[in-house]
């Protein structure tokens, strides 16, 4: 047994020593200990506290001060925003992080995307490859999030991966391929859509 | 104290919200309040996640302050706030061990903590003794009243006795009757010890009690 899981049985058993023998008898400890010989250093050692607690339970229970209440307040806000933290760090580190695992997950592909929310696939191409530099205009993003069904942290780690690997150019006998950058109102304006669509998209909310 | 509710289904957010608005949170299992939060994650909305485990956080401590007695250094307070944090950060890791074992039985995971604590340290550390009460106390103590306040001076005894097994051992010998040779290898095999050992722990812990309620003799 590792140290790990011994530990982790020992809080089982005592916990459930807990549970069961608010008060521990003679009998009780003696059944404890011998069913788990292994932890009977520490079912004693339980026990005897246990039973210190249960001469004390009929004392008044004393009051905790308003300084220790609002550090114990203060612990559980910490708590949420370390939770929230924590939470952030998951998703921004989880599977879901790329474009394409994005896409498969709300089940689209770049064409069915494009026509959902009326885009140029030209335009997702230069997102989705890493050719298009951030900023993003809000109006693809906000669409893209709402399809996507992602949050922005993951757009934005999706984001981060496809910058970081890009699509090259095609090769030419002439020179080597080359990744060809673009900003995003360039990425619009060359693009097969509309007028009316490029303006839509260049535009802000 | 009256008998806890069950409160409303953590996944009725609309029910919780009503239960905040009434300020009737106090009368709900703590058990139940850690599986609501838990249900609801740490981006649930502020107005219902933040007075849930302020709940959680005020009930936590009283339970810590009741169980880890002030004769521990800075009076527990080191103690009580490490378990203190410790716990109130797994309520919102519902995989965790603590965060499971307090939505199955509240109050029997944070008294699993305290006694913890206090295990260790009665294990890494000396017990901490009031040395100035020591010198105040006198060889006779004046006369005591009555059957309870002998009880609340024996208490006292006991929480001065070092060694936790003896303070155990003769807990077990006044529980109940017969006390004879067979409760002594009882006690014995409970403490894990010899049967001479168990006797000698119980004799001291009597001697010194009745050294002290002397004067009441």
């Amino acid at each position: 047994m590792t140290d790990q899981t011994k530990a982790t049985r020992r809080d089982q058993v005592l916990f459930a020593f807990h549970r069961e023998c608010a008060t521990p008898t003679l009998n009780q400890i003696i059944n404890w200990t011998q069913r788990y010989p292994e932890f009977a250093d520490d079912i004693r050692a339980h026990a005897g506290i246990m039973c210190d607690w249960a001469a004390d339970e009929e004392a008044e229970e004393e009051v905790v001060d308003e300084l220790m209440m609002n550090r114990a307040r203060s612990r559980a806000l910490n708590a949420i925003y370390n939770a929230q933290t924590a939470e952030q760090d998951k998703t921004q580190v989880g599977p879901e992080t790329t474009f394409d695992q994005l896409l498969s997950s709300a089940e689209l592909d770049t064409r069915q995307l494009a026509r959902a929310i009326d885009v140029g696939r030209d335009v997702l191409s230069d997102l989705f490859r890493g050719r298009m530099s951030p900023p993003i205009g809000p109006r693809l993003v906000k669409a893209l999030l709402d399809q996507l069904k992602a949050t922005r942290a993951q757009f934005d780690h999706a984001l981060a991966y496809a910058q970081s690997h890009p699509s090259m150019g095609y090769a030419k006998a002439s020179q080597q391929p080359t990744i060809i950058q673009c900003s995003y109102e360039e990425s619009i304006r060359r693009s097969s859509m509309s007028p009316e669509r490029k303006s839509y998209w260049l535009e802000e909310d | 104290m009256d008998k806890l509710e069950e409160g409303p289904d953590p996944d009725d957010i609309t029910a919780w919200r009503q239960v905040i608005k009434n300020q009737s949170l106090g009368k709900i299992q703590g058990r139940q309040l850690v599986a609501v939060v838990q249900q609801i994650g740490a981006y649930g909305d502020p107005r219902v996640i933040n007075p849930l485990m302020n709940e959680i956080a005020e009930r936590m401590m009283r339970i810590l302050r009741k169980h880890i007695g002030k004769n521990h250094r800075n009076e527990g307070w080191d103690m009580i706030e490490k378990v203190h944090h410790q716990l109130i950060e797994a309520v919102l890791k519902p995989a965790s061990a603590d965060g499971i074992g307090m939505r199955t039985a509240f109050v029997a995971r944070i008294k699993l903590r305290a006694a913890d604590a206090i295990r260790r340290e009665q294990l890494h550390s000396e017990r901490y003794v009031y040395s100035e009460d020591e010198k105040q106390r006198p060889n006779g103590q004046k006369a005591l009243a009555t059957d309870d306040e002998e009880r609340a001076h024996v208490e006292s005894v006991l929480k001065r006795i070092s060694d936790p097994r003896k303070v155990l051992a003769f807990r077990l010998h006044m529980e109940g009757v017969p006390r004879n040779s067979t409760k002594v290898e009882s006690i014995a095999s409970a403490l894990g010890v010899s049967a001479k050992t168990a006797e000698t722990w119980v004799k001291e812990t009597e001697e010194e009690i009745r050294t002290i309620l002397g004067a009441k003799s």
